[in-house]
């Protein structure tokens, strides 16, 4: 774990920051010394895009002379997996995650930094890499629409190598856990969303890969598919020891799976470490709630704190972590106050404030 | 390998299926173009020949033409080169097996199928048409193997003019300019010995002959047993090179790939 002054900056994290990280309390050792099956260091990946004004004379002149800009999708990140860890890669739309996870699953190649999953370097492609990892995008399938999802399992029996009796034992749980029997002799493109997406799931499953990097595996899906899909991930982590890189918009899917995420924002890294202290970085604020006595008219609170609601008499102010003693002292003392409670922000309107643009206030809640 | 072209090969079949019409009309697409050439220069030959050729030869010329055309043809445009424009490619580069067997698969489960089309078409013009064959045995058998290998030859160019998606959005256009080609120097338009020599020579210096007319030449007992060697040599020296310009193409095109997007 990092503590608050680990980070520079909030920005970059360095090579003996990464193994520190590695052996806290959040991302525990193996006891037997298994290495991490994912280990990331100071990745950077730098695309080159072409871009143009819009209109018909920029059009014309872009025939000519191209102007390409660099863009830094991932900038010198750094941290580790633990084996059987699920991890949650969190940040806004853009900044860098889908980047990191095509770099991890081998189908982009680092700019610089290195990647290591199961001793493996991706962009290799090795098949003894690819026959132990899968990855799972969930905006764009990866099965055979024309064909029924139970053929489609077929093709990955054969490609993956998998013997009758491995495939029959993996295809007989996937099913039962997913409840695909119905699904099976379906095409896929006449499967909804929540099917097509089970069955993405077992086919990329299939195989009983050691690895699973899901990118957005429950987008789009209706609130009883996601935790269907959400039960069937811990499930398979428990029952399997894999290891689970997880990017998700959904506050549900983080909470309930991942002890532990990673935050990034335009491509740097700004917090590694338990979800229950990411408020702490993200959100170094309290809410204190307020009652008065004479709550016919009450008094501005605004010079307590910022009032985030106010409502039945009762007012929520939002208040520095440093602060909030000091204030609720001032509270007690200057008002006549009939009830007051503290309490940390609900985990999801933290990271809620990771995915609106106002992240972009980040780094300078990280450094303070 | 051969076990994942299989599974790939039977869920082709399964694919193709199920766009009966598209499947129709794209087998078709074999069968079309030579007919009209077929009708052009069986008439242009009428009841006294041209340039020695009677009009039964232009007819079994031209229908063996339509065969080879479909066995040989390269459909990798609308297959390899969509999956790298619509992003699917990544999906396949995830997998433990080279992208192209699939490719491959689909390749060879689109021209099987597509028999079940092109050999009644071809027996009903037979019947109408009534072409004049000159042949043996041996010849139409060495010529079936040269549709394999023509077959081979125009996967690999197909394939890399494909790969190029990785670099260009619009590879259909490398493949305008191949298919151009292809129609005026693979003895489409009119057989290669009746063109002009600057033509023919080009046609066989390229690899155009080895990727249609030569096969069909073998079948319809043009050929002696040297010009016929000659013939395989020239195939089998484009086929290497295809091979290698291929691995090259798809080396370098998957470093860009994972270079610029994935």
């Amino acid at each position: 774990m990092l503590g608050p002054d680990d980070t520079t900056r909030g920005q970059r994290v360095t090579r003996t920051e990464t193994s520190s990280r590695t052996t806290s309390p959040t991302t525990p050792a193996p006891p037997d010394g298994t290495p991490p099956p994912i280990v990331i260091s100071n990745l950077t990946k730098v695309y080159r895009v072409h871009e143009r004004e819009a209109g018909l004379r920029a059009s014309l002149g872009s025939l000519i002379r191209r102007k390409y800009r660099d863009v830094c999708a991932v900038n010198d990140i750094s941290f580790s997996v633990s084996p059987g860890e699920i991890v949650g890669f969190l940040g806004p739309n853009g900044a860098g995650k889908t980047t990191t996870l095509k770099m991890l699953a081998g189908l982009l190649h680092p700019t610089s930094g290195s990647v290591s999953v199961l001793g493996h370097e991706p962009f290799k492609r090795e098949r003894a890499y690819l026959s132990r990892m899968a990855m799972v995008m969930g905006n764009k399938g990866q099965l055979q629409w024309d064909i029924p999802a139970g053929d489609a399992f077929l093709v990955n029996k054969v490609v993956y190598k998998l013997s009758d009796a491995d495939f029959r034992a993996a295809l007989g749980e996937l099913t039962e856990l997913l409840d695909l029997g119905p699904l099976l002799k379906k095409q896929v493109r006449s499967l909804s969303l929540g099917e097509r997406m089970k069955c993405e799931l077992a086919a990329a499953l299939l195989h009983r890969p050691m690895v699973l990097f899901l990118d957005e595996p429950t987008i789009g899906l209706d609130v009883t598919m996601q935790a269907r899909i959400r039960h069937f991930i811990a499930d398979y982590n428990k029952r399997t020891g894999a290891t689970v890189l997880l990017t998700s918009h959904y506050m549900a899917d983080v909470v309930a799976l991942c002890k532990r995420v990673v935050v990034i924002h335009e491509g740097r890294l700004l917090f590694d470490g338990a979800l229950a202290q990411l408020s702490d970085r993200i959100a170094p604020f309290k809410l204190l709630t307020v009652k008065l006595h004479d709550a016919e008219s009450p008094p501005s609170l605004d010079g307590y704190g910022e009032v985030q609601s106010s409502e039945d008499g009762q007012t929520t102010l939002r208040v520095r972590r440093d602060q909030a003693p000091a204030v609720t002292a001032r509270l007690l003392a200057e008002l006549p106050v009939a009830d007051l409670t503290v309490e940390d922000p609900p985990i999801e309107d933290v990271i809620d404030q990771v995915f609106s643009n106002s992240s972009l206030d980040l780094y300078g809640t990280v450094k303070s | 390998m051969i076990s994942t072209f299989g599974i790939y090969f039977t869920t082709q079949w399964a694919s193709f299926l199920a766009y009966r019409v598209v499947f129709f009309l794209y087998s078709m697409w074999a069968i079309l173009p030579p007919l009209i050439y077929l009708a052009v220069w069986s008439t242009v030959a009428g009841a006294g020949g041209i340039a020695g050729w009677s009009k039964g030869e232009f007819v079994a010329y031209y229908l063996t033409f339509m065969v080879v055309n479909h066995l040989a043809g390269s459909i990798e445009i609308h297959t390899a080169s969509w999956e790298i424009q619509q992003g699917e490619i990544s999906g396949r580069l995830l997998l433990p097996v080279h992208p192209g067997i699939r490719t491959l698969a689909s390749n060879a489960g689109f021209k099987t199928i597509g028999m079940v089309v092109v050999v009644p078409s071809v027996l009903l013009l037979a019947v109408l048409f009534r072409p004049e064959f000159h042949t043996t045995p041996g010849m139409v058998a060495l010529g079936v193997v040269a549709t394999l290998l023509a077959a081979a030859l125009q996967f690999l160019i197909g394939y890399t003019i494909a790969l190029l998606s990785f670099w260009i959005t619009r590879a259909d256009a490398a493949d305008q300019l191949n298919m151009v080609l292809l129609f005026l120097l693979s003895g489409q338009v009119a057989p290669l010995v009746l063109l002009p020599d600057a033509l023919r020579i080009a046609a066989t210096v390229l690899p155009y002959r080895s990727m249609l007319s030569f096969p069909v030449e073998l079948i319809t007992g043009q050929l002696s047993g040297t010009a016929a060697a000659i013939g395989f040599a020239l195939q089998g020296a484009w086929l290497v090179v295809a091979w290698f310009l291929m691995r090259f193409t798809w080396r370098r095109g998957v470093r860009r790939y994972a270079a610029v997007g994935g």
